[in-house]
């Protein structure tokens, strides 16, 4: 073994992740000493580290972490999904590459608009001023939530605020830029809104809106439904622009076979236990219960699935980098 | 795991309680690693604080089949990275600088390595490393934390940070590159006349 090559594995040896079979490299660190100072050096490093204290928590930790969650459980309402509408914070983009922006804005008398005309309509209800948007990238809640609420009060309240969907004239340079940052959750009420801009400058006026009736975040992955009417729309106008970027991973899936998927195969998995089941057995007993758990949460998720008849479920995935 | 198991199911329904059992067993190293990785225990708190909230708050769309441990510990590394970015923190650059580009590191000083018996993990040296780890450079740093102070393999810190093993493998070559020209820089200056 040479000593560039020693060089290149001496960490994974230390940190015992070596694929190779040790027995070159301990000959290496035998026969040469310039490596096996660099050996003994690697490990005291790792020693150092690992020999760190561990450092207590705070005192005060438990309790204002109780605070704060039980804050958490009372945002969290049950209500109806279909009913329901999100509010996001406003956060700064983190994604280096990205293309459509949510925004989210507090609840407002937000777009008025009915779903009927919103294929028609070009200008929104809701423009999006420049002084919404200059600070592109890091917005600040409040100064979006001052934006909207002036907008808010020259328009029309029609009570219930549905974002409508419409899709103006598509750009003619079709290049765009996404951003979205992973911390997004639901917190309360809002609205929120695709849009796509050129690569320059965002393009007032060009502003598209989709009425999103709930989303989920897992990961990088952002759940949509929207109505079918509004999906057509989707996907006519912004899938091939999506295929024209190689810059992230977008897919773009519809409908809810996954969960379903999901939950027959778990139906099938707590049957066959069932079927094996050997009642002296602790173990098999509490494992089914497990599963049947499992099998519950699941079949609450398909419920919800009840909930979004009619509507579509479109899953974007971004991947960084 | 059975235990475990049955906390997320609760927990997905709001249960605070059960959610805080479940936690229980994570929050302490999750802390550490914060802390090695933020530098200040301030900021440690807040970071592990905000990363459960969002457990919390997300827990309902985890996946059973999926390892919490993993993706607990995701959410803990993405909301240091995103704090670490808006403070723009830097690598201290000592005298010396350091090209870990390619793993060269340019040093006039005589290498004098580190030597087994030199150390002693007395609290002068344990303040003198954690300082020294806060002089690693971001991407380096996480990994060599969740490496050397929480034990994850290769394989567990891929998951966790969405890069490759083979990234991996390089960022903790260069980051105990990094920590242990910055601590022999730190003895260089302090040795005279401390030995």
């Amino acid at each position: 073994m040479k000593c560039t090559e020693f060089e290149k594995l001496v960490n994974e040896y230390v940190d015992g992740e070596l694929s190779h079979s040790f027995v070159e490299i301990e000959e290496h660190i035998n026969t040469c000493t310039t490596c096996k100072q660099l050996y003994e050096e690697t490990l005291e490093l790792k020693t150092l580290l690992n020999e760190l204290d561990e450092v207590e928590l705070p005192d005060d930790f438990e309790a204002t972490l109780h605070e704060k969650l039980v804050e958490a459980s009372k945002e969290a309402k049950v209500i109806p999904f279909y009913k329901r509408s999100h509010n996001l914070r406003i956060l700064t983009s983190v994604a280096a590459v990205a293309i459509i922006s949510i925004f989210a804005f507090k609840a407002g008398t937000l777009v008025p608009m009915g779903n009927n005309n919103a294929a028609n309509d070009s200008n929104m209800a809701v423009m999006a001023t420049e002084e919404m948007y200059s600070a592109d990238k890091a917005m600040d809640n409040s100064d979006s939530n001052m934006a909207m609420n002036n907008m808010a009060e020259d328009e029309e309240s029609y009570g219930e605020p549905e974002v409508a969907l419409t899709f103006s004239e598509a750009p003619m340079n079709k290049s765009i830029r996404m951003e979205m940052d992973h911390e997004m959750y639901a917190e309360e009420s809002v609205n929120y809104w695709l849009e796509t801009y050129t690569d320059t400058q965002q393009l007032q006026g060009f502003i598209d809106l989709y009425k999103l009736i709930d989303f989920n975040v897992e990961d990088n992955r952002y759940t949509f439904y929207i109505t079918n009417e509004d999906y057509l729309i989707f996907s006519e106008n912004l899938q091939d622009v999506f295929d024209i970027t190689n810059e992230f991973v977008l897919e773009f899936k519809t409908g809810h076979e996954e969960v379903l998927n999901q939950f027959n195969e778990q139906v099938k998995r707590v049957d066959a236990l069932n079927a094996q089941l050997d009642t002296d057995e602790e173990e098999d007993a509490s494992t089914l219960e497990i599963e049947k758990r499992v099998l519950e949460t699941l079949n609450d998720e398909v419920t919800n699935i009840e909930n979004y008849k009619g509507l579509k479920q479109i899953t974007i995935t971004i991947n960084k980098e | 795991m059975e235990d475990e198991k049955k906390l997320i199911l609760q927990s997905k329904s709001g249960d605070v309680e059960s959610f805080e059992r479940l936690v229980k067993t994570y929050q302490k190293m999750a802390y550490n690693v914060a802390y090695r990785i933020m530098g200040n225990e301030e900021d440690a708190k807040d970071m592990t604080q905000e990363a459960l909230i969002k457990v919390y708050k997300n827990i309902k769309g985890f996946r059973m089949d999926a390892s919490f441990s993993t993706w607990l510990y995701r959410i803990v590394m993405n909301t240091c990275k995103d704090e670490l970015r808006k403070k723009k923190m830097k690598v201290i650059s000592i005298d010396q600088p350091i090209d870990t580009g390619d793993g060269q590191m340019q040093m006039d000083i005589e290498d004098t390595g580190l030597h087994p018996d030199e150390i002693l993990i007395s609290r002068e040296t344990q303040t003198e490393v954690h300082e020294a780890l806060q002089n690693v450079s971001e991407k380096n740093r996480i990994v060599v934390v969740l490496r050397d102070i929480k034990g994850f393999s290769y394989s567990e810190i891929s998951d966790i940070i969405d890069v490759p093993v083979g990234t991996i493998k390089s960022r903790i070559s260069r980051g105990r590159q990094e920590l242990k020209a910055v601590l022999m820089n730190k003895r260089k200056k302090s040795i005279r006349g401390v030995l």
